[in-house]
């Protein structure tokens, strides 16, 4: 028979503090209990052991322990006196007494053992021959615990076991669903936006309409450029796509125009250009005379072109 | 440890959208780069700072292609150099349909190249139908002077 260094300990695991501490005693874990250092809702189990955790409220025999009724202790014993094999000679008056008092001294100390793995005094009387044996098999048992050990048991009562409040089942991930809907939405979007396709272009005076060779406009209401160029700020450009303004030649690009129709309309106050360009004059250099136009707000007239140097028909004028 | 194993089981009921999340955004950005936001014309228009933007359905798009040789007649397609090759008669015809579908814009899409009394002569013909206005199709420069 083993004495109180025997007893079992319990391992608590502080639901608050998140921390287990190891090898206390039932006294112990009173005391605690009783000092508020442990509470009902912490958790518990036996030393050393595998066994699920059990909330300490629901461990009975740790908080208050309920000694076997004599009376059960009694009818086993009556019980086991008819097997002889169990406990010797039932004449043995004297054997019985000291096996009585030690089932009840072992039973106050074993009974807050029972556990969830069925460790009773009922193992008294099933295969112990003498009444010392007996009780050793009653005591806490590490090999008996391993037999008992189920893997699928145990993750079982993982499974059900859960840190959390009763009301703590919040949802901790996002729902990304909406999320996801956001975005198709955001590439339809742009998927419908996409055919929706911009042409940039320079709006240009309508030319006039008049197709007349320039040899028979010449006659009629067309007027030479010496006659608009009060009006206008001359711009010519010839085949090759050399430039002149006001007659004076310039350099075929777009700061060198700005900066010499920003001067001319500055000193004459004029405020639109005519552009007489050959017929053979690139496209690209007309252009060009355009955007200069537009860079600094002029207004565009566009004299019809004629295949060689002379005179120009009525300008169209817009800008 | 066991508290994992229960989350890591929870989760396991849901789809995990984060991937899809992830393509969908791919895309997204994909697009975003990849899209021209401006026309992919068809010739090599001339260069121009100033312009405003025509949408397609707004207006009817005339193209003038590059003359093969000197002195040729530049070849005059319909729509933006997709359309068939056409004379100034049914440049005309094609300007008053569109301009009976609400297409009051006409774009001009010539070739930088191209003779500029030529673009002129189109522009004369175009503008014989009432109530439209020109406009020359430009591209915005590579690199600002």
């Amino acid at each position: 028979m083993k004495g109180e260094d025997a007893l079992p300990t319990w391992d608590v695991f502080h639901s608050e503090q998140l921390e287990v501490e190891r090898g206390l005693s039932v006294a112990q874990i009173r005391d605690g209990l009783s000092q508020g250092k442990i509470r009902d809702d912490d958790l518990i189990r036996p030393s050393g052991t595998n066994a699920p955790w059990a909330r300490l409220a629901d461990t009975p025999e740790v908080l208050a322990p309920e000694p076997l009724p004599l009376a059960e202790l009694d009818d086993r014993r009556d019980t086991s006196g008819e097997t002889p094999a169990m406990f010797g000679s039932p004449d043995d008056e004297e054997d019985l007494e000291i096996l009585e008092e030690d089932l009840q001294s072992e039973t106050d100390r074993l009974a807050f053992a029972a556990g969830p793995n069925d460790l009773s005094v009922r193992g008294l009387s099933r295969d112990g021959e003498d009444p010392a044996s007996s009780l050793e098999l009653v005591t806490w048992d590490d090999d008996l615990d391993e037999e008992e050990f189920d893997p699928q048991e145990e993750d079982e009562a993982a499974a059900e076991f859960t840190l959390s409040r009763g009301s703590a089942d919040t949802v901790e991930e996002l729902d990304l669903a909406a999320m996801v809907d956001v975005a198709f939405q955001l590439v339809l979007f742009f998927l419908v936006t996409a055919t929706t396709i911009l042409y940039k272009s320079l709006e240009v005076p309508k030319p006039n309409p008049e197709t007349n060779p320039p040899a028979a406009a010449a006659q009629g209401r067309s007027k030479s450029l010496e006659d608009l160029k009060d009006d206008f700020i001359l711009v010519e450009i010839d085949p090759a796509g050399a430039v002149k303004i006001d007659r004076e030649p310039v350099a075929s690009d777009m700061s060198a125009m700005v900066g010499r129709l920003r001067e001319a309309r500055e000193r004459t106050g004029r405020k639109a250009m005519l552009l007489s360009a050959d017929f053979s004059t690139p496209h690209k250099s007309a252009v060009l005379a355009y955007d200069a136009a537009n860079e600094i707000g002029l207004g565009i007239a566009i004299a019809r072109p004629t295949p060689g140097p002379g005179a120009a028909q009525a300008p169209a004028s817009g800008g | 440890m066991l508290l994992r194993r229960q989350a890591s089981e929870e989760r396991d009921e849901h789809i995990d959208m984060t991937p899809m999340v992830d393509v969908v955004f791919q895309l997204m950005t994909f697009m975003l780069f990849s899209v021209q936001m401006s026309g992919g014309e068809k010739v090599d228009v001339p260069p121009a700072r100033h312009g405003v933007g025509v949408v397609e359905t707004d207006a009817t798009f005339l193209t003038m292609l590059k003359p093969t040789a000197p002195g040729a007649a530049p070849q005059v397609l319909l729509g933006n150099g997709d359309g068939p090759s056409v004379t100034f008669d049914q440049v005309k015809k094609a300007v008053a349909d569109g301009l009976r579908e609400n297409k009051r814009k006409v774009v001009l899409q010539a070739d930088g190249d191209v003779p500029h009394g030529e673009v002129l002569k189109l522009a004369a013909a175009v503008t014989e139908v009432e109530g439209v206005t020109l406009h020359i199709g430009v591209q915005e420069p590579e690199a600002l002077k």
